[in-house]
């Protein structure tokens, strides 16, 4: 491979291009910057690191807007040379009303993203899900036939601190006993979400007037403005009688991607059912319901379930038997090929003893970091515990007070945890 | 007649003219890494010289030093060992290694020619000297009229606290 210069003037090729740097010279001090054409500027300010990105809010108001247009959103996704970071996601009461608090791994520190820009009174129930940059809460709540539900969703952006309403849910079934939000599904490089409710359904065999229930997904989709549902009966020989919210927990199965929406736990909706223990998958993008008949580990209390893309985790308290009242966190590994549980790890309630209050819903969520190591969150008391998969080790989290010198302190966090890839999603 | 695909093609050579009026004579292999000149070649074959008005001939040279050395690590050759992608990563990083203004050409050049890959790697140069830097610096560097009141700024900068931590 090799070029020839066949060059009139025939001067050196390389060096004077390179040309030489005075001290004190840097890009700062040149000027010529600010005539490079808007779509290559986009370009450049597409590639700075998110926080950077909203950082440019602040130069001028053309570049606010930018950062809240889809075209230049979009670009942002796809010029991003990094993964994005990843964060840990729980919820706080502070003077400034309900507080979104954010855990960067990476760098160890939490970040308060305010909610303040949501006219509506949040209260401990309102995290409902989230994933890649949006959030959805839950407003107005009521107590109803069916539980205490809210009366209106919202999916929000906390860092564009975009909002938008999730028109009215659908015409549910006056026979739907439990309804929960079980997730968010984004495609990130669309721009586009679908979210996911999940109910249960009385029906009546009309022949044999019995009794059975069926498991409906209801599905809003970002792009049809809709909302659709998919039904999945039962077991009728089962004796399942209600579907646990308390027991119910999902997490998504990360983004779809478009190129990797094949992979086993992209896009698959998780739940877990009670009485006894049932597990359900739902695929997001087959809009098909299956049951996995897989019994849950005996020694497991208060199980939930934690999804990524490869492996289905259980976390719960690990009890000997029913008189034991320990609180020891278990993790469990779901083996595909033998359809097993296998322990991965147990925390003993002693390894925390200092710390007066017993863990609480120990749920939560995993992340992976560039070594593709897997975290899980759990909750003890007011604290958080990331528990590395691979490495297994496990580590408080340092509390997530406010970073602003004499602030509010935190009231109680909230139960839920996410995790969350920070981006300019609009809602 | 004129055979496409004939078994001399990779040996066929394109001449480019610089807007300075150097001329520049490179495998098509190497012209191909450009979108423009891959389209230009395309409809007008490599008989004619192609003139590229609005690249002087010492940008250009290192355009086309950029697409030799990328074009070769496509190439597979059985007595040397294949370029890693550490090997391109440290190629790249010294290549935009270079003064401002010449990076600011190269990203002109870039763009005009369409060269996914180069314009890629000059964007993130330039974004990596911009990330850190003020509001106020940024407004200096891209020459932008500070349009916000104070009230609005600190308004903003209320907001979007975290990021500033």
């Amino acid at each position: 491979m090799w070029i020839t210069r066949l060059g009139i003037k025939g001067h050196e090729v390389n060096n004077q291009a390179k040309g030489e740097v005075l001290p004190g010279q840097t890009i700062l001090r040149r000027e010529i910057w600010s005539s490079l054409p808007d779509d290559v500027l986009d370009r450049v300010i597409a590639r700075l690191p998110l926080q950077y990105l909203i950082r440019m809010q602040s130069v001028c108001k053309k570049w606010k807007i930018k950062l809240r247009t889809s075209s230049f959103i979009r670009l942002c996704e796809a010029e991003s040379e990094t993964a994005p970071a990843e964060w840990f996601l729980t919820f706080g009461q502070q003077k400034v009303g309900t507080v979104c608090f954010a855990y960067d791994v990476q760098l160890s520190k939490w970040y308060s993203l305010p909610l303040g820009f949501l006219p509506f009174d949040l209260n401990t129930k309102a995290p409902l899900a989230a994933a890649d940059g949006l959030i959805c809460l839950g407003a107005g709540w009521n107590a109803t036939a069916r539980g205490v539900m809210p009366t209106k969703l919202i999916i929000c952006n906390p860092l564009s601190r975009f909002w938008r309403d999730v028109p009215s849910p659908p015409q549910l079934d006056p026979a739907t006993s439990l309804v929960s939000v079980a997730g968010l599904v984004v495609d990130r490089f669309a721009g586009t979400y679908k979210l996911i409710v999940i109910g249960e359904v009385r029906r009546e065999d009309s022949s044999s007037s019995r009794e059975y229930k069926v498991l409906v997904a209801y599905i809003f989709d970002s792009v049809s403005q809709d909302w659709k549902s998919y039904e999945a009966e039962l077991d009728p020989l089962d004796s399942f009688t209600s579907f646990l919210a308390s027991h119910f927990r999902t997490l998504v199965g990360h983004s779809i991607r478009a190129v990797l929406c094949s992979a086993v736990c992209e896009g698959v909706l998780y739940c877990l059912t009670a009485r006894p223990y049932q597990l359900h998958a739902f695929n997001v993008v087959n809009e098909e319901w299956n049951r996995l008949k897989i019994s849950l580990p005996a020694e497991i209390s208060g199980p939930s379930l934690v999804a990524r893309p490869g492996h289905l985790f259980l976390v719960g308290a690990y009890r000997h038997n029913q008189h034991d009242k320990s609180n020891n966190i278990g993790i469990w590994e779901l083996d595909e090929d033998t359809r097993r549980w296998n322990v991965v790890d147990i925390l003993l309630e002693a390894m925390c003893s200092g710390r007066r209050s017993p863990p609480k819903s120990p749920p939560r969520s995993f992340r992976r970091d560039d070594n593709d190591d897997v975290i899980l969150f759990v909750k003890w008391a007011t604290r958080f515990l990331a528990y590395n998969v691979s490495k297994k080790s496990w580590v408080w989290l340092p509390p997530c007070v406010p970073t602003a010198p004499g602030a509010a302190p935190v009231s109680q966090p909230y139960h839920n945890g996410y995790v969350f890839t920070p981006s300019l999603l609009l809602p | 007649m004129h055979f496409q695909g004939s078994p001399n093609m990779a040996e066929k050579r394109v001449k480019l003219i610089s807007s300075d009026n150097d001329e520049f004579e490179v495998d098509e292999a190497v012209a191909f890494e450009s979108e423009t000149l891959r389209n230009m070649i395309q409809d007008t074959g490599t008989n004619v010289p192609i003139s590229i008005p609005n690249v002087s001939s010492d940008i250009l040279a290192k355009v086309l030093e950029y697409c030799s050395y990328h074009a070769e690590t496509m190439e597979t050759h059985d007595d040397k060992p294949p370029i890693t992608d550490a090997q391109i990563r440290e190629w790249d990083a010294d290549f935009v290694d270079v003064h401002p203004a010449t990076l600011y050409s190269l990203i002109l050049a870039a763009n005009y020619l369409n060269i996914k890959n180069l314009l890629d790697l000059i964007c993130q140069a330039v974004a990596n000297n911009i990330r850190g830097k003020t509001a106020v610096e940024i407004r200096k560097i891209l020459h932008i009229q500070d349009d916000f009141t104070y009230e609005e700024e600190m308004e903003i900068r209320r907001e979007t606290k975290w990021a500033f931590d």
